[in-house]
């Protein structure tokens, strides 16, 4: 079953096209990664989504609902980090979730739920602006969920955070996983959205190029198709995939000459850049 | 419209008590000069201290406060995070209009307790000021919507609440531009405090008349500055 579905979404601020005839749909509980380059168009998509800015043309879905009209149900649905986290910086944590907990008219006790599942203690009386940036950003996803959305919008979550940080981000993102949280997010870093998206979907210039597992979609660019030996002596050697280099690569495994053998499709990094670059061309692929 | 949501905002202004602190400051600060230049003086120099400074806190406190608290709600990111978990922005006004006024409140009783005011003219006297800070919220949410950029909006409130809190100077100083300066509603609550004091409550009509069509005026120029409203758009 699909929580998001868009068809076709166009946007265009003046004359700058930023998202061109976009469609996709997320399933429930799959992580979704929006891929692209700075200026690709994934913040303008994430905020037409959720229901923050009005596409040109098109339409998007949240749980069934539109986009273009939200209600409190649409607002109700889902939870959202986006870059700036937008803390009341002078209150605790606590009385951070306390202000939304008033607004979604939810018991308190769920505050304490929705901090300790991040992380973060609840009787801290530590203000939101002496937090460090990896609980600041905790303190937004717990804000987020502390109504126990059914989606989850991040924008750039790990940005600027250290690789404990991030680590402490990814790992908490996989257990909402886990639990049913269905995440879509915005990122530029490639192991980030390899090691945690289900699909992703690469952007770049306001056009979707590419909807797929982060495997597919690198396998689907492997345009050279080699197989790399590394050998015991230290040395490297390539090969094709045709029938005589199949043997070549028998002979060396049967002299035990090989120490291992390796696949030479591109990282999801590579893809990134070949597009980032402009030096893709859909139908290459 | 959900009152819960209007209440949370209006506590969140109470919960941030540093930001709290300085908006009682700015108000009150009006009270206490007043307080201190009329210890030692009789009931003329109250009325004088009192018919000054109630304008000015009128027509200027509300609106510098209201300007900075949806500012920095704006630029820190929190007026978003609060439209995204379903506050709706005129929730949200509503919010803040309500926190302005309940300090304005107590600022301007204290102002009238201080003037010496009592009974029917405190009750008028409170009326009014609370009309006019009514009014001033108003014109400082009809400004702040309207401009999306900050500078704008600093520079902007800051010169129409100097010359908002300034119109009954202009007008004791001049006395033939209370021709024009009759109609604004900082004047008329200067004319109010002058007809508790001199006991003649046979202006308080024309008075009340002005500030209730500026209310009017100004919740239709309200409509018009929220349809067009930037302030919460993200584009």
């Amino acid at each position: 079953m699909y929580i998001i579905k868009a068809n076709k979404i166009s946007k265009a601020f003046g004359e700058n096209k930023v998202l061109n005839e976009v469609s996709f749909s997320v399933a429930e509980g799959e992580i979704f990664g929006l891929i692209g380059p700075s200026g690709a168009g994934k913040t303008t998509l994430l905020n037409i989504l959720t229901g923050q800015i009005k596409a040109d043309s098109g339409e998007a879905f949240v749980c069934g609902l539109a986009s273009s009209d939200p209600n409190d149900e649409f607002y109700l649905s889902m939870g959202i980090v986006f870059d700036t986290l937008g803390l009341f910086e002078r209150l605790t944590g606590y009385d951070n979730l306390a202000i939304y907990a008033d607004i979604y008219g939810i018991g308190k006790e769920n505050i304490a739920t929705a901090l300790n599942s991040v992380g973060l203690d609840p009787n801290n009386k530590t203000k939101a602006f002496q937090y460090s940036k990896g609980m600041r950003q905790r303190l937004a996803i717990a804000r987020a969920v502390l109504h126990k959305p059914k989606i989850l919008f991040l924008d750039e979550p790990t940005s600027g955070l250290d690789p404990a940080a991030k680590a402490d981000i990814h790992e908490l993102l996989l257990d909402m996983k886990k639990d049913g949280t269905t995440i879509f997010l915005t990122t530029h870093k490639m192991d980030e959205a390899y090691k945690l998206c289900d699909r992703i979907m690469l952007i770049n210039n306001g056009t979707a190029i590419e909807i797929d597992t982060p495997f597919n979609i690198c396998l689907k660019y492997n345009a050279d198709k080699k197989i790399i030996a590394i050998l015991k002596d230290g040395s490297k050697k390539t090969f094709n995939t045709d029938e005589k280099s199949a043997d070549e690569i028998c002979e060396l495994l049967k002299s035990g000459s090989i120490e291992s053998l390796h696949s030479s499709e591109p990282s999801l990094e590579d893809v990134f850049l070949k597009i980032a670059k402009g030096g893709v061309d859909v139908n290459e692929a | 419209m959900k009152l819960r949501r209007i209440k949370a905002v209006y506590k969140k202004q109470f919960a941030d008590k540093n930001a709290l602190r300085s908006v009682v400051f700015q108000s009150v600060i009006y009270p206490l000069m007043a307080m201190m230049f009329s210890l030692s003086g009789d009931e003329s120099e109250k009325f004088i201290m009192v018919s000054t400074l109630t304008p000015m806190f009128v027509g200027s406190s509300p609106m510098l406060t209201v300007n900075n608290l949806v500012r920095e709600d704006k630029n820190g990111g929190a007026l978003r995070a609060l439209t995204l978990a379903s506050v709706r922005p005129l929730e949200y006004i509503i919010a803040i209009a309500l926190f302005m006024l309940s300090i304005s409140g107590a600022t301007t009783l204290l102002m009238g307790v201080v003037g010496g005011m009592d009974g029917i003219g405190l009750m008028y006297f409170f009326l009014s000021t609370m009309l006019g800070c009514l009014l001033t919220v108003m014109l400082a949410c009809s400004i702040s919507l309207r401009k999306n950029s900050r500078t704008n909006a600093v520079m902007f409130i800051n010169l129409i609440s100097i010359l908002n809190g300034f119109v009954p100077l202009i007008g004791m100083l001049y006395p033939s531009a209370t021709v024009v300066t009759k109609y604004w509603y900082t004047q008329q609550v200067k004319e109010v405090i002058g007809s508790i004091y001199s006991g003649n409550t046979q202006g308080l009509w024309f008075s009340f008349g002005v500030i209730i069509a500026s209310l009017v005026i100004f919740t239709l120029l309200f409509v018009v500055s929220y349809r067009k409203n930037r302030i919460f758009s993200q584009e």
